[in-house]
């Protein structure tokens, strides 16, 4: 990269500053990229200087990429020499044609400055693998609290049964809410999440939960609680943006999960080490489903494409391409040899893994947001503000269960009891009974909110 | 060699000189000059009296300044705003801002005149619901989150796809709230929302920054989220019209140069409320006049510029006037001729341009000839013109050329590029006849409106009703609309096809509405080869595509147009297109024909008028659209109007006080001849015609019936296909090949070499001395005698070569290439 002409303005001010605080300055701790600079960059610059985009030809998603040699051999990085190296010298710049970020305002003070000394104090790298993602080597944030009462509902984008079903979990607002099956008392409240939850789903014996999370178009995050405890326990992988489904397989070996950075990837679940990182679809990854033999993978993306793949290898087994529209929903069958998929279109696809041919299809009101199977039957929800039952060999509609006023956007069943609950737009949870047919229960998940959002009206 | 000849003519067309664009640096913004106040007569104040009563209703404030000469300029910057009471309003840059309930009066002074206007203020208790449509969706708009460019492209932007200036509200309540899991709005802790972390650049966006705290749109947002994003009760009052003030047209003579605008919208319930921070801000010209997102018109030039303010689908657009003294100006123009210099010289005088002088007969003569027939005249023509004394001889020759066929076949093969006249379109049985019937509507002179009747109602075979084909070169209703529009209206509606138009009042409705009057019009095969046969069906209905709604018939200015059931919707078009009040029809003819006489149009592009692409001389069109309608349509009337008037006649040379003026008309535009007038030119001057397919030699470039494949010289000067109505299609850009095709090409040089240059072969034959040869052709090229020098150089360059036709022939090459014979000027 082509050193850029540029005055800093601040420079005398800084000498100056670096001279009269010097002593000062050395007695306080070294600053630490992995932890004070990476979060800055990934925050501010690597949206135009990422793995999307590279402008100027200039990219620091890592740190090789960041302290790289250009080929005429200049370097945005001169370790020692902060007025030498762009990457603090366009963050000053006077001019704001040529200040970084551009188009936006300047970087406040506090925040160039710790770059400087970074850079002054010999720019070292404290992340490990100089190739890994920044993203992937900043430490885990510390999430602050939840609001104690919601001025409004929060729209439930995740819902999970407790494994003994005497609980619902709910994503809230940098929480997970838990309620009493099915009253909806408010349980326990369990912190250090991100903003919003779009994904959740219990370990096989049932002591931890896997939270899919992020701040939509900031950050995204995979952790694991203990459930009991509401302790995290781990957090599996940062990311550019809000993951939005987990998936843990039947055996316990695999944690699968999409997001919105258009990833798909695979963990061992018993290490949290991530195996496998499919670059395979165009769009935001909406959900992900593991075959019940723990063998495959289906992923559905916003990009309209649905795809299978091996667990153990990564390999890709095949890919349905009748979809019209975005997608929101992928189940396995229970036989594992047909895959379902939904979204925007106004139908569900079955289709057969064999082949990627059609097997059946099924027509649905509104847009499908969200499909489990339990048994025989699958079960879905979405735009049309309702969850529907139908027969996965025929695909056959079955019971339908409304008393929904807004899009839903979450499902849970729970087996044994013959539960299956639903959480929507307007922050409600509703809970049915299964075999009996009938509505159990409704509460509002958003702490402290009891009023109404009212109906959104159909066109 | 030819260099040789070349060096010697040092004026020789030259493209890179005489075609170069400028390119257009970015333009300094306009600076905001003090106001003077001066000696006043009176001040007016907008509003007459304040009231607010809601708290987040903010109002503009306009002070305008009267003076005892008739001047007027706004004093909004100058003045001072002082409640008698604090604590009700506070008031900053003019705005009014609402703080507490209670009532007070205003004082307004400036320049030592005051005046006080009363203040009321009530609901502050009561939080203020904001209307998702005029206060989300308007703030959306207003911050460009909408534009076609960004996030309202057909599939969005990132992902993120709301629709182009909110035409379809009910896409964007799905697309802002509930979409891709709600992720752009966070209702708990509105601020988070994605929807407004993005374009503040809290969270990167490749937009950039859009949006600041600090902005009304940024308040709207944040309250509509925290307000649970609500969407309007069905019964809510609805926008019914927007105002602008000031509201007339006003003139500004410098250093008055700047007009803060007012913006009010009215609702059906009667309420009113100020949106000048809400509304979106365009001006027809930057590089005359920009206006400031808060409604601040700054005038940069002299001129008229038309100030667009939009809200949501309404559109209006404001005209100002900027004029300024120029030193050392002293008017002086010629005595009109008739009243279209009259409208001419009076906005040039009011902008302080001076038209140019007068042009010569030789000037006039070739100018006529090219515009009215497409031909140069005969060097006997031009002698005959040119030695005669007659103080009427231009009037008379006016005269003589209207009535001549290649007058018709001319101006018939214009309307050919408009109506897309082609093989492709109307077979070519179909191009000779409907030629043809065009040709013989100019030689009879058929009313304009009988014209245009003619053409959209014509119903049966086109073979036997040539007019037929109108309709035939369409091949469904959406075509026939946006020709039809075009055409006639002077509108372009192709966008509202698929959306609200982004600049103009036409919607999506408004599309389908008109296109209800073509929605019946069917296309079936006729038994005989090339043969098609258009008429009406009975019934069909045609259906917007996003609201499912079947729209009735609808035109511009009008609205709904009852047509009986049983009734021809097209005779129901024809019948309000041709109405003498119809406001389009006879305003888009004239500033065709002017177009075509003048080179730019008054409403310029002449398909598209619109509010916001006023015309530079509103009175001028007005006048000639009047005096159509007066002489019952009646073109060549227009044509000998405006070809009779000092302004067609000025000089294309300017003065010290015209050179910078590129539309108002005050000196005749220089131009390149088009592709087909350039060729027939060229085998007028050498004497030696082209040869068109299968079409009789000596047919004229200028009167084809259809465009010839194949013409590489055509081609490289912009001969359309004839695929669009467009008249943007004739390319007039200038190009490498232009220059080759004239200066080395198979089409001029056989015609100057081996047996070609036949015109100086007849003189040489004829023994004419080398004088009387280069005389002729300088008459047959340049319509004018060479001057002395010229003569003189092509003499010494004749006596210096051996080979005295070899000499000859690069003397009218050099001719031929010079500036002066490709263009019209």
């Amino acid at each position: 990269m082509r050193m850029r002409k540029c005055k800093i303005r601040t420079v005398v001010f800084f000498q100056t500053f670096a001279c009269f605080f010097g002593s000062l300055m050395a007695a306080e701790k070294t600053v630490s990229f992995r932890e004070q600079i990476a979060p800055l960059l990934l925050q501010q610059c690597q949206t135009c200087h990422g793995p999307s985009q590279q402008k100027g030809g200039y990219r620091l998603d890592t740190f090789e990429f960041l302290s790289r040699k250009d080929e005429d051999g200049e370097t945005a990085l001169v370790p020692g020499d902060p007025d030498k190296s762009d990457l603090y010298k366009l963050l000053v710049c006077s001019d704001s044609d040529e200040r970084m970020p551009k188009k936006a305002d300047p970087m406040g003070k506090a925040e160039t400055e710790l770059v400087r000394r970074w850079i002054l104090e010999g720019a070292a790298f404290d992340g490990g693998d100089k190739k890994a993602a920044l993203v992937e080597i900043v430490p885990p944030k510390m999430h602050s609290n939840a609001p104690e009462v919601y001025a409004l509902p929060l729209p439930v984008t995740a819902l999970a049964f407790s494994p003994d079903g005497s609980e619902l979990v709910a994503g809230g607002l940098r929480e997970l809410t838990v309620w009493s099956v099915p009253d909806g008392r408010l349980l326990r409240r369990i912190t250090n999440v991100a903003p919003r939850t779009f994904g959740l789903v219990f370990s096989g014996d049932g002591q931890v939960l896997a939270v899919a999370s992020g701040a939509p178009g900031e950050y995204g995050e995979v952790r694991l609680f203990d459930y009991r405890s509401g302790e995290m326990r781990a957090q599996l992988l940062g990311s550019i943006d809000a993951v939005l489904d987990a998936k843990i397989s039947p055996d316990g070996r695999w944690l699968v999960t999409g997001g919105a950075d258009h990833s798909v990837l695979i963990f061992d679940f018993s290490t949290g080490a991530l195996v496998r990182r499919l670059a395979v679809h165009s769009d935001a990854v909406t959900a992900v489903a593991i075959s019940p033999d723990s063998t495959l993978m289906a992923s559905v993306s916003l990009d309209r494409a649905a795809k299978v793949f091996d667990l153990g290898s990564g390999k890709l087994v095949a890919t349905y391409r009748d979809h019209q529209n975005p997608l929101y929903a992928v189940a396995f069958t229970p036989s594992g040899r047909e895959v379902m998929s939904g979204g925007r279109d106004k139908v569900l696809h079955q289709w057969s893994i064999a082949d990627g041919k059609k097997v059946r299809e099924m027509p649905v009101e509104g847009d499908v947001l969200k499909m489990l199977v339990s048994g025989e039957q699958l079960f879905f929800a979405g735009s049309g503000r309702k969850l529907v039952r139908a027969n996965i060999a025929d695909l056959r509609q079955g019971s339908v269960f409304d008393g929904f006023n807004d899009w839903v956007y979450s499902v849970a069943i729970h087996g044994p009891t013959s539960k299956v609950a639903a959480g929507g737009y307007d922050g409600k949870v509703t809970v049915w009974d299964v075999s009996e047919g009938k509505k159990v229960g409704q509460f509002s998940a958003s702490p402290g909110w009891k009023g109404e959002t009212g109906a959104f009206s159909k066109k | 060699m030819r260099a040789l000849v070349a060096a010697l003519c040092s004026f020789v067309f030259c493209f890179s000189v005489a075609f170069a664009e400028q390119s257009e640096g970015e333009k300094p913004l306009p600076k905001l000059e003090p106001i003077y106040v001066g000696q006043l007569q009176r001040i007016e104040v907008l509003p007459a009296a304040l009231k607010i009563s809601t708290p987040l209703q903010k109002v503009q404030c306009v002070v305008s300044g009267f003076y005892s000469d008739g001047r007027v300029q706004d004093l909004t910057r100058a003045t001072e705003f002082r409640p008698l009471v604090g604590g009700i309003v506070m008031v900053s840059d003019a705005l009014v801002k609402p703080v507490s309930n209670g009532k007070t009066e205003m004082m307004v002074s400036v320049g030592g005149v005051a005046q006080k206007i009363s203040v009321e203020v009530s609901g502050q208790e009561t939080p203020e619901k904001i209307s998702f449509q005029y206060g989300t969706l308007a703030a959306l708009s207003k911050n460009g989150c909408n534009s076609g460019g960004c996030h309202g492209a057909p599939s969005g932007k990132g992902g993120f796809a709301i629709s182009m200036v909110a035409f379809d509200p009910e896409a964007d309540k799905i697309s802002l709230t509930r979409d891709f899991m709600n992720r752009r709005i966070n209702m708990p802790e509105p601020e988070s929302s994605l929807l407004l972390r993005k374009p503040r650049m809290q969270v990167p966006h490749r937009g950039g920054l859009k949006l600041r705290k600090e902005d009304e749109a940024y308040q709207v947002l944040v309250d509509w989220i925290s307000q649970g994003c609500k969407f309007d009760e069905a019964d809510a009052a609805r926008l019914v019209g927007i105002r602008v003030d000031p509201s007339l047209s006003r003139t500004y003579e410098w250093p008055a140069h700047s007009q803060q605008l007012r913006v009010t919208a009215r609702f059906t319930d009667g309420s009113e409320r100020d949106i000048t921070r809400l509304a979106m801000y365009s001006s027809s010209e930057e590089g005359l006049a920009t206006v400031s997102e808060g409604g601040l018109v700054v005038a940069r030039g002299r001129g008229q510029v038309g100030i667009s303010v939009r809200f949501l689908d309404n559109v209006e657009t404001c005209y100002l006037t900027f004029v300024r003294k120029v030193e050392g100006f002293e008017w002086k123009a010629p005595e009109p001729a008739n009243y279209v210099d009259v409208k001419v010289f009076e906005k040039l005088r009011l902008l302080q341009y001076q038209p140019s002088e007068t042009c010569s007969d030789e000037e006039f003569l070739r100018r006529v000839f090219v515009d009215v027939t497409g031909l140069l005249p005969k060097v006997e023509e031009t002698v005959g013109f040119l030695d005669d004394s007659d103080k009427q001889k231009r009037s008379k020759l006016i005269d003589r050329l209207l009535e001549r066929p290649d007058f018709a076949r001319f101006w018939a093969f214009r309307w050919g590029d408009l109506l897309r006249i082609s093989p492709t379109t109307v077979k070519e049985a179909g191009t000779h006849k409907y030629n043809a019937w065009i040709v013989k509507a100019w030689e009879e002179n058929l009313p304009y409106d009988q014209f245009a009747r003619q053409l959209l109602t014509a119903q049966g075979s086109t073979l036997e009703l040539p007019p037929a084909n109108f309709f035939r070169t369409t091949a469904n209703t959406s075509e026939a609309t946006e020709m039809a529009a075009q055409i006639f209206l002077g509108a372009r509606v192709q966008c509202a096809k698929c959306h609200n138009h982004p600049f103009e009042k036409w919607t999506q409705d408004n599309y389908y509405g008109l296109g209800a009057f073509f929605e019946r019009v069917q296309r079936k095969k006729g038994p005989r080869t090339d043969e098609m046969v258009i008429y009406n069906a009975r019934r069909g209905e045609i259906t917007q595509p996003r609201t499912g709604k079947k729209m009735p018939p609808w035109a511009p200015g009008t609205g709904e147009v009852a047509v009986g059931e049983s009734s021809d919707r097209l005779v129901a078009f024809a019948d309000w297109l041709t109405a003498p009040d119809n406001p389009y029809f006879a305003r888009v003819e004239v500033n065709r024909i002017w177009w075509q006489l003048m080179g730019k149009g008054i409403v310029e592009p002449i398909d598209d008028f619109r509010e916001s692409n006023p015309p530079t001389n509103p009175e001028l069109l007005e006048a000639l659209a009047k005096d159509f309608v007066l002489h019952k349509f009646d073109r060549k009337h227009i044509l000998k109007t405006i070809l009779s008037s000092r302004t067609y006649q000025a000089s294309s040379r300017t003065n010290a006080f015209n050179q910078e003026d590129e539309k108002n008309f005050s000196h005749a535009r220089q131009q390149v001849l088009t592709a087909e007038q350039l060729l027939d030119a060229v085998c007028q001057v050498t004497g030696q015609p082209e040869k068109y397919g299968n079409l009789p030699i000596g047919t004229r470039a200028t009167q084809l019936p259809a465009p010839q494949p194949g013409n590489a010289f055509l081609v490289a000067f912009g001969q359309p296909s004839r695929q669009s109505s467009c008249a943007c299609e004739r390319q007039s850009q200038p190009s490498l090949t232009q220059a080759l095709q004239l200066s080395n090409s198979q089409t001029v040089e056989s015609r100057l070499k081996n047996g070609g240059g036949q015109f100086i072969r007849e003189l040489a034959a004829k023994k004419k001395g080398d004088e009387e040869i280069i005389e002729s052709l300088y008459l047959a090229a340049l319509c004018r005698r060479p001057r002395a020098v010229e003569l003189q150089h092509a003499k010494t360059f004749i006596a210096s070569h051996a080979d005295r036709s070899v000499a000859l022939e690069d003397v009218a090459w050099s001719v031929l290439n010079l500036r002066e014979f490709v263009f019209r000027h």
